[in-house]
């Protein structure tokens, strides 16, 4: 029997220690010790999206879990296991921006290009950057050449922040061939990016 | 990998005054930013731009009646 301590890991480890110990097995039983009962939980989850057996001894703060791997595993469900370690991966810090317009709340037009071309500035200054930023519907106009936020959003690019306009939105402003910066997307990659946020930011 | 840099902040009395500060400096001169938490926790806009612009700065001002409230010199991320 294969065995992992996890005890003091924090949240996604367990799970990724999981996840590597059965990738090494074929079959059998695994044990894995945990001090949280997220952890008893996640690894719950994980364990049966790999059609494993899950059982669990103890509490307070010692946790005994018992994974059996069977046999016909080759036939599990490799996209529900990566989604689920992607989803606890990603809690770790991704923030996602998702700019809905070119300006900034309603009201005033004038006052909304300000403080959209504002929002941008202090995004810029923050020490724990968005990991990526959606432009969507009039956002789109945002990412394109001789926007008035596109030196912030190249500043953003560079220092790594992923930036995606939408292509329907680009194609519809009849704007597709001024793209400045980033990447074209589509709603698959925008419902994705927003399902696997930690939080989103809409301005 | 990012680096902070001093930059010369102005406030104003009003946005109007700060908007109007917008308008008549050419490219290159600065841009609005939100004012700085280091002067003060309300909303406002302020301009923000090298610390060596601040004497054309002044004289822009000064040519079209902008009057400014206080000027500080403020570490930013550079942009």
């Amino acid at each position: 029997m294969i065995q992992v301590n996890a005890i003091g890991d924090a949240c996604p480890l367990p799970v990724i220690k999981v996840r590597k110990a059965l990738e090494q097995m074929t079959s059998g039983e695994l044990e894995v010790l945990v001090d949280n009962d997220v952890a008893v939980q996640n690894i719950e989850r994980f364990a049966k999206s790999r059609n494993c057996a899950f059982s669990y001894e103890g509490g307070d703060g010692t946790y005994t879990i018992r994974i059996v791997k069977p046999d016909d595993s080759a036939a599990e469900d490799t996209h529900a296991q990566e989604d689920v370690v992607r989803e606890y991966s990603s809690r770790a810090a991704k923030n996602v921006v998702a700019i809905a317009s070119d300006k900034m709340g309603r009201g005033d037009d004038v006052l909304g290009d300000i403080l959209m071309k504002s929002f941008f500035f202090t995004l810029t200054q923050l020490d724990d950057l968005p990991h990526t930023l959606l432009l969507y519907n009039a956002g789109a106009k945002l990412s394109i050449h001789g926007s008035p936020v596109l030196k912030d959003l190249v500043a953003l690019g560079e220092a790594g922040v992923r930036i995606m306009t939408c292509g329907t939105c680009l194609n519809h402003f009849g704007i597709a061939d001024q793209l400045a910066i980033g990447e074209i997307t589509n709603m698959y990659d925008i419902v994705d990016q927003l399902r696997t946020a930690t939080h989103i930011i809409r301005p | 990998m990012r680096e902070r840099a001093p930059k010369l902040v102005i406030t104003f009395r009003s946005t109007t005054d700060a908007m109007m500060m917008e308008k008549k400096c050419p490219e290159g001169t600065g841009r609005l930013i939100p004012v700085p938490r280091e002067i003060s926790r309300g909303c406002g806009l302020a301009w923000a731009a090298e610390p060596d612009q601040e004497e054309y700065l002044l004289g822009i001002m000064r040519e079209n009646d902008i009057p400014w409230l206080e000027k500080k010199i403020i570490e930013f991320y550079d942009f």
